[in-house]
């Protein structure tokens, strides 16, 4: 089998310590001022706003050392002057709407099709597959706009890093508590 | 011949460098400076020392520049050293024919190791550790004056070879310290291949004649024992570096050959444009192999494109799985929160889910073991919810995985609907 990453690097790497001690207590945390309920709409509701503890606990622990956890940080943060309810997640992503946090299903397929379409001709030129390709990958990676493409593709290893510790994390807490 | 031409470079080259210290040391115009300029220069300039044919040819001109840089040098005043950024421009473009920086950056370095500790000469002479009292300024000079290099640094950063390998091991320009800077201001051949073997080319050049004409015979012993050192590392960097020399020789006249590793950067621009676009070329590889180790299963794909569609989909594939996962641990009540934060550590530690969760990406779930995690990462009471966010998987290595995972999962989860969530803590407990 193909090496996982946390394996082939430093499987526990301090970043993905403290993103699971700072995601437990958010957790902990969101639990107790929060009942869970068992209609679907709690659920859902509290589903997005651990999406949005999970980001917001990855961002923190990488600091500002990375350009997209600035800028999760930085959309959070005004998320949370719009709202003072701070664990009112889904709120705040209905106000800003980051697009790297899920676009639309539809979306998703157009600009898979496109790039699906452009691949297959030939004589379309590379640099419009590129361009299109480096357009997705900014809405991909929070704060991706605002980099060349040098960067964009560094963030974006550190990004694909801090995410898959934080899938792992987030599994082996729900496999803890499954 | 050659050496008028780098002559004229180097008077041109004094006075921009004056024009420029005048409106002040900003970032930015050296970065333009460095950057149109130093293009050219890497790949070339390591040949000389290489060995090759054109190191002849490129003697004369190190001794020109000396000449030059001398001349120079008495116009810039220690002042100028106010930011460490622009020496570092200066010293970069060198001899080269636009870059009339390098020729005052050398002269100025030398001012600077008196007067002031700009990192920039502490580089330079950082680079040729063995001529000792030279190293030994350049190793106090790496103060905080390198702060200020920000981009323009960044980009002769990474010409800044050996010494800066073991401080700057990972790709974050300017985020190091002053020290690392500096000496891969100066180092150039022996940079990080990881890092910026593009940038190395580029400080290559600029270093070597920069080196020569700021201290003479010294310096260019150490610049030529330094490359030759780089060299060993600079494989690729050299063998491009050779490529285009040769390329220049063949098509070029007499005085075009002298120019071989500075031609690029003074000649013609399209050369110099080319270049720079060659260079940045190559950071782009690299930061896309960096990429192809991460993404699992992108080992075969060759091709920029595919490969940033496999990245762009593993990118969502994981987004994705975070909203599942949120969505499963939204039904769970979280009872024993502290021990279990030891005891995830652990799990954290041994990564034994790790096979589960990005194996899922792009494994076949032939294991028995990935497929239990899969069962527990699937939200039970989600599942409605979350199918129809499977079908919109992407298309290629992904969803098929995903497919898998879906199917496998389902009957898993229906199961475990069952049981209940209470159910599910006790088991687990």
């Amino acid at each position: 089998m193909t090496p996982i990453i946390p394996t082939a690097n430093n499987p526990a790497s301090a970043t993905k310590l403290r993103f699971a001690r700072r995601f437990l207590r958010s957790l902990s945390k969101m639990s107790k001022t929060r009942p869970s309920c068992p209609s679907s709409i709690c659920v859902k509701k509290r589903s997005e706003g651990l999406k949005m503890a999970a980001y917001w606990c990855m961002a923190r622990s990488v600091g500002s050392r990375r350009a997209w956890s600035r800028a999760i940080l930085m959309k959070l943060s005004r998320g949370r002057q719009q709202h003072p309810h701070h664990h009112n997640f889904s709120m705040k992503r209905k106000i800003r709407r980051p697009t790297w946090l899920g676009k639309t299903k539809k979306k998703q397929k157009k600009k898979r099709n496109i790039t699906c379409s452009s691949s297959s001709y030939d004589d379309e030129d590379e640099e419009e597959i590129m361009k299109r390709q480096t357009e997705k990958l900014r809405e991909v990676v929070p704060g991706g706009k605002l980099m060349d493409i040098c960067s964009l593709l560094e963030e974006t290893a550190h990004f694909v890093t801090c995410l898959a510790d934080q899938v792992h994390v987030m599994q082996t807490i729900a496999h803890r508590y499954s | 011949m050659g050496g008028h031409e780098n002559a004229m470079g180097f008077q041109h080259g004094q006075e921009t460098i004056v024009n420029c210290t005048s409106s002040g040391l900003s970032t930015n115009v050296s970065e333009i400076a460095i950057s149109s300029v130093s293009m050219a220069k890497p790949h070339v300039v390591t040949n000389p020392f290489l060995g090759s044919s054109s190191s002849s040819t490129w003697d004369p001109l190190v001794s020109l520049s000396q000449t030059q840089t001398f001349g120079g040098s008495s116009m810039v005043s220690p002042s100028e050293f106010g930011s460490s950024s622009y020496p570092l421009v200066l010293e970069n473009q060198g001899m080269s024919s636009t870059s009339h920086h390098l020729v005052q950056y050398v002269s100025e370095s030398n001012f600077a190791v008196p007067s002031y500790a700009s990192g920039s000469f502490s580089e330079m002479v950082g680079s040729f550790p063995q001529h000792g009292g030279c190293s030994d300024l350049a190793n106090t000079r790496y103060g905080p004056s390198y702060n200020q290099n920000e981009e323009a640094a960044m980009k002769r950063v990474s010409l800044n070879g050996s010494q800066s390998q073991p401080e700057d091991p990972t790709p974050q320009e300017g985020d190091t310290g002053s020290a690392p800077n500096a000496s891969r201001r100066k180092r150039g051949l022996d940079q990080n291949p990881t890092f910026n073997p593009n940038k190395n080319a580029e400080g290559e050049p600029m270093k070597d004649s920069s080196g020569k004409s700021s201290d003479g015979a010294k310096e260019q012993d150490e610049k030529k024992q330094k490359v030759e050192q780089n060299n060993t590392s600079a494989d690729l960097r050299g063998k491009q570096s050779s490529k285009q020399v040769k390329d220049n020789s063949q098509s070029g006249e007499a005085p075009k050959e002298n120019f071989i590793h500075v031609r690029a950067r003074r000649g013609q621009a399209t050369n110099s444009h080319s270049l720079a676009e060659r260079v940045r070329r190559e950071k782009i590889s690299e930061r896309m192999r960096l990429l192809q180790e991460l993404v699992p299963g992108c080992n075969k794909i060759t091709g920029k494109a595919v490969m940033l569609d496999e990245i762009i989909n593993y990118v969502q594939s994981l987004q994705q799985q975070v909203e599942f996962l949120s969505m499963k641990l939204a039904t769970v009540n979280p009872e024993l929160n502290f021990d279990v934060e030891r005891i995830l550590s652990k799990d954290i530690l041994q990564s034994r889910i790790a096979n589960g969760t990005i194996g899922g990406y792009g494994m076949n779930s032939s294991h028995p073991f990935p497929s239990g995690s899969f069962q527990g990462t699937l939200p039970g009471p989600g599942v409605p919810n979350t199918s129809p966010l499977f079908p919109p998987l992407p298309q290629s290595v992904l969803e098929h995985e995903f497919q898998n995972l879906y199917g496998m999962g389902y009957d898993s989860s229906t199961a475990l609907d069952n049981a209940g969530p209470s159910g599910r803590l006790k088991t687990e407990l």
